[in-house]
């Protein structure tokens, strides 16, 4: 699971459904959720987590797409298997990686130091209190 | 609100040490007391129940003062409205279903019985003998019993835990069901944390006769929280690689279910690990039942 450490700028609500802006390290991500917990307010140091299955990869910098969050990150080691392929990435919140299908890694032929895109849509973040201990292992 | 502060001396396995408790429950609450054997659980439901006589305490239930050492107050067991169901049903043998429910209920109404009966399942046996029930069913006997004294609170210790997997979780699914049928405020000791993480509201863990971590579950267990709306504990079973993911098989009651991992999960989870599984409100699919019975 990719981990981001942020904090949250801003509390969006209307009836239980609540977007958020948030800060992981200069990379701005919205995420959307219902029945905002309060111990989630603004100001406050949260862990962003997604899995690696959900991350879109793009080749151009700011494609046009409906997905909202979008940030830069550089390859640093592609797993190919038969079926589907990992990429590890390093962006500015740190190390995240995605699970992409093989057959999209041989059209877009991506390759290591190779900077690309990475996309992940608003409703596949969720938030986690930071653990007393800090970091998440 | 039900205000526990009590402090006893108790004989444990390595010798005496002291039960001392501080809990606020509010009303409409299921709190579980969780923690090992001779950690003083079931010794507070027995000091709640009047069962047990703390060395000082104050017990307040809704208002009313149960017990206050320092004033000289303490209500007689009778007298106190609690629903207590044990590990061991203690149901009465000669008496019918209903007579058992009958019997434990202090305004005679048997419409009432009629629609508990019915309620959880039991209409059809209600002139059987707990002899010819199995341990599922006396248990839901017992749990009907309980609710029937219109208690301020009712106390389970252990109920589930000599049943087998199946019926526990259908019974935890009547317990979660008659606690908000009725609105109880209900006290359960358990140390099945896949029972606690599926009924809990609160929990206090206690150790060596204090409480060690109180709160919700995530907050209790895991030390944090997350925003996700679904979640539950499971056992990791078995993780398996395929092509260049991990799937993993995770038990949770008597329910299996496969979650894809990473490389990087997989450096810190193995089989036999308990985890909690959390997803969103936006992830699941939803699907009519009569559709798929059809299609």
């Amino acid at each position: 699971m990719n981990s981001f450490s942020a904090s949250i700028l801003r509390v969006e609500r209307k009836d239980s459904l609540c977007l958020l802006e948030l800060d992981a390290s200069g990379i701005m991500l919205c995420m959307v959720l219902f029945d905002l917990d309060p111990s989630f307010c603004c100001n406050c140091r949260v862990n962003i987590l997604f899995k690696e299955t959900e991350v879109i990869l793009s080749r151009e910098p700011l494609p046009e797409t409906t997905i909202i969050n979008c940030f830069p990150a550089t390859i640093r080691t592609i797993r190919a298997g038969q079926i589907l392929a990992d990429i590890g990435m390093h962006c500015a919140a740190g190390a995240v990686s995605g699970i992409i299908s093989r057959k999209a890694l041989d059209r877009l032929q991506f390759t290591e130091n190779e900077t690309v895109t990475v996309l992940i849509k608003a409703d596949q973040l969720t938030l986690e209190t930071v653990p007393e201990n800090g970091e998440r292992v | 609100m039900v205000v526990l502060e009590v402090k006893k001396t108790l004989a444990g396995s390595d010798g005496p040490f002291d039960l001392s408790v501080n809990l606020e429950i509010r009303p409409g609450t299921l709190q579980t007391l969780y923690g090992k054997s001779g950690s003083g659980k079931t010794t507070i439901l027995r000091i709640l129940a009047g069962l047990a006589t703390p060395d000082t305490g104050y017990i307040e239930v809704h208002g009313s003062v149960w017990l206050d050492s320092v004033r000289g107050i303490n209500i007689p067991a009778r007298k106190r409205r609690v629903g207590f169901v044990f590990q061991d049903y203690s149901l009465f043998p000669k008496m019918t279903v209903r007579e058992n429910l009958l019997f434990a209920q202090n305004k005679k109404n048997s419409r009432k019985i009629d629609d508990l009966l019915d309620l959880i399942d039991l209409a059809t046996l209600a002139d059987r003998y707990p002899s010819m029930l199995s341990g599922g069913q006396q248990q839901r006997v017992a749990l009907a019993r309980a609710v029937l004294r219109e208690p301020e609170i009712l106390l389970l210790d252990e109920p589930l835990s000599a049943l087998d997997q199946k019926m526990r979780a259908k019974l935890q699914d009547e317990i979660l069901r008659l606690h908000k049928e009725f609105n109880l405020t209900t006290i359960l000791v358990s140390h099945d944390k896949q029972e606690v993480f599926k009924l809990s509201d609160k929990v206090a863990f206690l150790e060596k006769g204090g409480i060690i971590r109180e709160g919700s579950v995530l907050d209790v267990f895991l030390n944090r929280n997350t925003s996700n709306k679904f979640s539950f504990a499971g056992t990791i079973l078995s993780i398996r690689k395929a092509d260049c993911i991990y799937l993993a098989v995770i038990g949770s009651g008597n329910e299996l279910f496969e979650a894809v991992l990473t490389e990087k999960d997989i450096r810190h989870l193995m089989p036999g690990d308990e985890v909690l599984v959390a997803s969103k409100a936006f992830n699941p699919v939803v699907m009519k039942l009569e559709n798929v019975r059809n299609s």
